[in-house]
């Protein structure tokens, strides 16, 4: 039998979590969960593009979950290029999508 | 056996817009590096082709000077317009920032030096430079701004001159390493090389810290000092800088190039050092604090040359017919000036740009080497 999920949202019903972590992600509230990664978070939205590439504006989102790939990039409270699935959420934390910075660099 | 009319050493940037000027005149060009181009210097340097921005913290900077500075430039955006990618020019203008009042003093003579040579150049203080560049701290109390400043990556540049000149017929020849000079009582003649010899009716040393050997050989001293510099990048990062802050700049790729250190007497110039990368990223991040959080992807070192005065030793130097010099600190500003003239010398035997002060003989005289005593700013 397929998971439950809880409505508009792709966590896994009926798993004991956390306490509530509010987090701002690009401007707007979301409610995370104390333990979470940025990354969980993110994928739990829906919305799986983390960041779009530098030359061909392509989206790209986490391929391996560990620290190692570098694909799931963000901007977390001002700083470019964190790898989501490292950061812990904190309360308060402003989480942006980025558009990487790229060959359209403009003056 | 080769011959030509001209026989360059060395394929870094001196080098290859000299092909490329001499191969345009019409003549026959063969040049000759002894590892792959810009191998040397060329392919370490920060790419800054600047008017306004000097190594050293001199007040007055020579009109001679200037107007080479200014020839190139304009020698640059012809060259651009000529060949294309990879010569990538972009002018985004510099702010070369002052932390004292007495850098200050010496930074406004400075300037009003430049502008009294043509340089569109002002002197502004912190809040035009935050105007300018909101990056910047307010550690920098004043700075020259130069809007018509411009920067290119060296090694493409090298790259877009050898590809040029060879379409025009010279022959760029790499992995030969030119061994001597050969010459006849006071003329030289041709250089011997790992792969034969060639005979030239002119030869060109611009490679860099091989020049004093090479002409040694025919009994020209080249006093030229030696330096490391490291130089370092970061990630991509969105938009920061628009200018660039001294030795500073954002590449089109969203990446930071920085530098650079200057350290004499340093035996190994191809490793860094962490002491140098401390000091480097304290100084960067100072100045530009949002770099603090920016992550350093790689660093690399590489020679700086230095003529004992900081200027260039541009031409035939006397006593040998047949040899021409190129040894500078700031070849990547004045390479296609340089080209240029040298150039000129061969096929007129005269130039239009004032050199005299660039000559060799300059060193025989005393009063040498009190400029190259001050220091670099920022570094």
């Amino acid at each position: 039998m397929a998971p439950e999920r809880t409505s508009g949202d792709l966590r896994t019903a009926g798993i004991g979590r956390g306490l509530p972590v509010p987090v701002y992600v690009d401007g707007k509230e979301v409610q995370a969960f104390e333990g979470e990664t940025v990354l969980a978070v993110l994928w739990a939205s829906g919305d799986h593009t983390l960041h779009t590439t530098a030359r061909t504006r392509e989206p790209r989102g986490f391929f391996c979950g560990i620290g190692v790939c570098f694909d799931c990039l963000v901007t977390i409270d001002g700083i470019v290029n964190l790898r989501a699935c490292l950061e812990p959420v904190r309360v308060g934390m402003k989480i942006k999508r980025q558009q990487d910075p790229g060959y359209t660099h403009a003056r | 056996m080769r011959t030509a009319d001209i026989c360059i050493i060395g394929g870094g940037l001196l080098g290859t817009a000299t092909a490329y000027y001499a191969a345009k005149a019409g003549l026959k060009v063969v040049l000759v590096e002894e590892r792959e181009l810009a191998s040397g210097t060329s392919g370490v340097a920060f790419g800054g082709v600047s008017l306004a921005i000097y190594s050293y913290a001199s007040a007055r900077v020579p009109k001679t000077y200037v107007e080479l500075s200014k020839a190139s430039l304009s020698l640059y955006q012809r060259a651009q317009q000529e060949i294309g990618p990879p010569l990538d020019l972009d002018a985004p203008g510099s702010i070369d920032p002052f932390y004292n009042e007495e850098d200050s003093a010496r930074g406004l003579e400075r300037c009003r030096g430049l502008q009294a040579c043509g340089v569109p150049c002002e002197f502004i203080d912190y809040k035009q430079i935050k105007e300018i560049e909101p990056a910047v701290a307010p550690i920098a109390i004043n700075a020259i701004y130069c809007p018509v400043d411009a920067h290119v990556t060296p090694m493409g540049v090298v790259w877009a001159f050898a590809k040029a000149a060879r379409q025009m017929g010279a022959e760029i020849l790499t992995n030969i390493r030119a061994t001597s000079l050969i010459s006849r009582g006071q003329r030289v003649v041709g250089v011997a090389t790992s792969a034969g010899e060639i005979f030239a009716s002119n030869v060109v040393c611009a490679s860099g810290s091989g020049v004093p050997a090479l002409a040694a050989g025919v009994g020209i001293q080249v006093p030229l000092d030696l330096a490391r510099g490291q130089m370092f990048v970061t990630e991509r990062i969105p938009p920061l800088l628009r200018t660039y802050v001294h030795n500073i700049k954002q590449t089109p790729s969203g990446t930071i190039v920085f530098g650079t250190t200057r350290e004499p007497g340093v035996k190994d110039t191809t490793v860094t050092s962490v002491e140098g990368t401390h000091k480097m990223l304290k100084w960067a991040s100072e100045l530009i604090p949002a770099l603090a959080n920016v992550k350093l992807l790689r660093s690399w070192a590489g020679l700086r040359l230095l003529p004992p005065d900081g200027y260039p030793i541009i031409g035939r130097p006397e006593g040998v017919d047949g040899l021409l010099l190129a040894v500078m600190h700031r070849g990547v500003t004045l390479a296609p000036a340089v080209g240029g003239i040298l150039t000129d010398l061969i096929t007129d035997g005269k130039t239009a740009l004032d050199i005299s002060p660039y000559r060799l003989e300059r060193f025989a005289s005393s009063a040498v080497g009190a400029e190259a005593q001050e220091t670099f700013y920022g570094t």
